[in-house]
């Protein structure tokens, strides 16, 4: 699957979500936030990741976007007691580079974290999970 | 006298736990005479293969799945086999339970624990799976099996009281959390039966257990399906995160 496929996918799905309790989806883009643009809760997440990985096949298993944006850092350096150190914090924003940068809580808790996804950042964690299950397709 | 077709279990497929118990045995009845393709499981595949054969003559289809709910394991398999042999599950009732009596000053907590598990953790790993579908389906419902000991326990409950009043509270969450998803989740809970689990009580102390239900009797299996099948029918449409006590007035 092309990015732009993967992307108008999740776009797809992000109104379906949102048509359980009657949103308004038209405005849904790459740059949406799930929770601040779309009023996304943790049952709408749940939903959309369920539907992401019947519709393609994949697995995206809880922690995933704490491990991307962990990557090879040690976890002590990371996080402490649930919560991002400073180094930790710069990872996730480097991540999630299309969240504005004023978003991001100067103490961000762990589980926190898909709260400040774009829809792209989904379809970049689609892109991930396709890549685990396909490596000659990435 | 309510029409069969009311429950709406034509074409519907029901998950029942603790299928080969006394009250699981009604209940796989009565979704099977309510037309539900019933998935029953239970932990002895010969029991259920003798169910099975006792409900061939209801008309709909029987699967069985021989599992221990203790196992991790045991809810994610119950839920792939439920879907690659009937496609779908509409109802999920959790009836699966166990019982150990001790004081509190003197229980033991493995013996706690050993309730827990099964009563509490086994059920809750299955309806974790089971919802997963549900949740893509934007439908079903979930029936958890409680006990009138939840909201009135008796001295020596301690185990068997605490695990259903864990259940009652993960049926309000559930219940909270699914009900935008179109999946309603509710539990029944039965006052003291003439049999199953109930039994070393009722053998004890018969006339006293059933002087002091406000009805004046024991309650039977059969006293229970109809409200099951009433939280997992269309009727009750608007209903969720609610208990139904079936106990003859006991806990009134």
């Amino acid at each position: 699957m092309t990015e732009a496929a993967i992307l108008d996918l999740v776009i797809a799905q992000v109104r379906e979500t949102l048509s359980v309790t009657d949103r308004e989806g038209d405005s849904v883009s790459s740059a949406s936030l799930l929770f601040y643009d779309l009023s996304f809760t943790s049952m709408d997440l749940l939903d959309l990741l369920y539907r992401l990985e019947q519709q393609c096949e994949i697995t995206i298993p809880e922690g995933t976007l704490y491990g991307l944006a962990r990557g090879d850092m040690p976890e002590a350096s990371f996080a402490a007691d649930g919560v991002l150190s400073g180094a930790g914090r710069a990872r996730l924003m480097r991540l999630l580079h299309d969240t504005p940068a004023e978003l991001f809580a100067e103490r961000i808790h762990a589980a926190t974290l898909p709260r400040y996804c774009t829809v792209g950042a989904i379809a970049r964690l689609v892109e991930h999970a396709l890549a685990l299950r396909e490596p000659s397709s990435s | 006298m309510i029409p069969e077709s009311a429950w709406g279990q034509h074409g519907a497929v029901a998950v029942i736990t603790g299928a080969t118990g006394y009250l699981g045995r009604a209940l796989a009845r009565g979704f099977a005479e309510a037309g539900a393709t019933v998935v029953l499981t239970a932990r002895s595949e010969a029991a259920l293969s003798r169910l099975a054969d006792d409900l061939v003559a209801c008309g709909a289809p029987i699967h069985t799945v021989a599992a221990d709910l203790t196992d991790p394991a045991a809810g994610e398999r119950i839920v792939e086999v439920a879907l690659t042999r009937a496609g779908r599950i509409d109802a999920l009732v959790l009836n699966a339970g166990a019982l150990t009596d001790g004081l509190v000053a003197a229980l033991d907590s493995d013996a706690l624990e050993q309730v827990h598990a099964l009563n509490v953790q086994g059920a809750f790993r299955l309806l974790r799976a089971a919802l997963r579908p549900m949740i893509l389906a934007r439908r079903g419902t979930v029936i958890v099996v409680s006990s009138s000991a939840a909201r009135r326990p008796g001295v020596g409950q301690a185990a068997y009281a605490s695990s259903k009043a864990a259940l009652e509270a993960l049926v309000r969450v559930a219940a909270r959390e699914t009900a935008g998803r179109g999946i309603r989740v509710n539990g029944v809970a039965p006052g003291l039966l003439d049999g199953g689990m109930a039994a070393r009580i009722i053998d004890e102390a018969r006339d006293r257990a059933t002087a002091a239900i406000p009805m004046g009797r024991l309650g039977r299996a059969e006293d229970v399906v109809p409200t099951a099948l009433f939280l997992a029918s269309p009727m009750s449409s608007y209903v969720t995160g609610q208990i139904w006590g079936v106990d003859g007035g006991w806990t009134a």
